[in-house]
């Protein structure tokens, strides 16, 4: 099978099941490789679970993700599920969303730009004073990048 | 003349009916136009009268790629009509990292109210090469672009399957 992997991570973001005669070549892999920036294509065997997984350049494998594990309050509330749950805030510039137990190391990213590299804290902490919907995100070398979607609003 | 018609155990040691095109040997070729021990990654059925889907290629595209896109064999028949796969397509909200989805589906936690998380696909038979960048020569590939509403936080899932033509 084909697989697209992130230059940085290493995670695993594409697959693509195809017939052995019709996998790529090493050529038709640069190619690939050089039209999509940041990102590089290989052949490995197959995986039903490769978008899962990350590519080891050292054995040339594929190997298990970890995944993050982080709990999210808003002032006295703990989200058990956050995934499943609106998480709001006030646009007040002090209602946060605090998030715990991020890996030292992860890049954070607030709608896709880079607001910093988590310290030893492990806790990311999210204001703001302008009403919008926003995506915050984790990730890391050889993780799934997991985030959640904040929305800040006016007048709770 | 060749042989064309072949029933019971085949060199794989599966059962079933095979009818290759006209001049191949049914044993040897995998230009077939009837198929009964089509598996996941069967292929080389591109013609003739045998009515079953074959699945071409199947995969994943995470939400952090930003150009969503397959791409496939072309399917076409002798006359060199082509034709379009049949597309299964699944998306998921990326932060539920859960199942997929068939269809548009309502998940909460984007904007103020639950909305609708979904894909749309734009299909082109031919005239890619197998990269997905335009054909020059050689055998021609066909490609899928996915367009989420919420692209940076929308999984897909797909199947291409494809059906053998019928030879005029």
């Amino acid at each position: 099978m084909i697989v697209m992997y992130k230059n940085d991570t290493k995670r695993v973001v594409q697959s693509n099941m195809v017939d052995k005669t019709l996998e790529w070549t090493t050529e038709e892999c640069q190619e690939w490789t050089q039209a999509n920036p940041g990102l590089t294509a290989v052949v490995v065997e197959d995986n039903p679970k490769a978008i899962t997984m990350w590519y080891d350049e050292t054995d040339q494998s594929l190997k298990p993700c970890s995944t993050f594990d982080f709990t999210v309050r808003i002032g006295d509330i703990e989200y058990i599920k956050p995934e499943e749950d609106m998480l709001i805030i006030q646009d007040d510039g002090v209602s946060s969303v605090v998030f715990s137990g991020i890996e030292e190391g992860s890049s954070v990213y607030v709608d896709q730009v880079l607001v910093g590299i988590m310290d030893s804290s492990q806790t990311f902490t999210f204001t703001s004073t302008e009403v919008g919907t926003y995506f915050i995100t984790f990730d890391k070398f050889a993780y799934i990048d997991d985030g959640r979607i904040v929305e800040v609003v006016s007048g709770i | 003349m060749a042989n064309r018609l072949l029933i019971g155990k085949d060199g794989s040691n599966k059962y079933g009916l095979k009818v290759s095109t006209p001049g191949n040997n049914v044993i040897t070729t995998t230009n077939l136009s009837f198929n009964t021990t089509i598996t996941d990654s069967s292929s080389g059925i591109v013609s003739a009268g045998g009515r079953s889907f074959v699945v071409n290629s199947s995969g994943s595209i995470a939400a952090a790629v930003t150009t969503k896109r397959a791409s496939f064999p072309s399917i076409v028949n002798s006359n060199g009509d082509y034709t379009t796969p049949l597309i299964l397509l699944m998306t998921r909200l990326t932060q539920a990292n859960g199942s997929f989805a068939a269809g548009r589906y309502w998940g909460y936690g984007f904007g103020t109210f639950a909305a609708g998380i979904g894909a749309y696909m734009d299909v082109y038979s031919h005239g890619f090469n197998s990269t997905g960048g335009n054909w020059t020569s050689g055998t021609q590939y066909g490609r899928v672009d996915f367009t989420c509403g919420a692209p940076t936080i929308t999984d897909i899932s797909y199947f291409i399957m494809s059906a053998p033509l019928e030879n005029v």
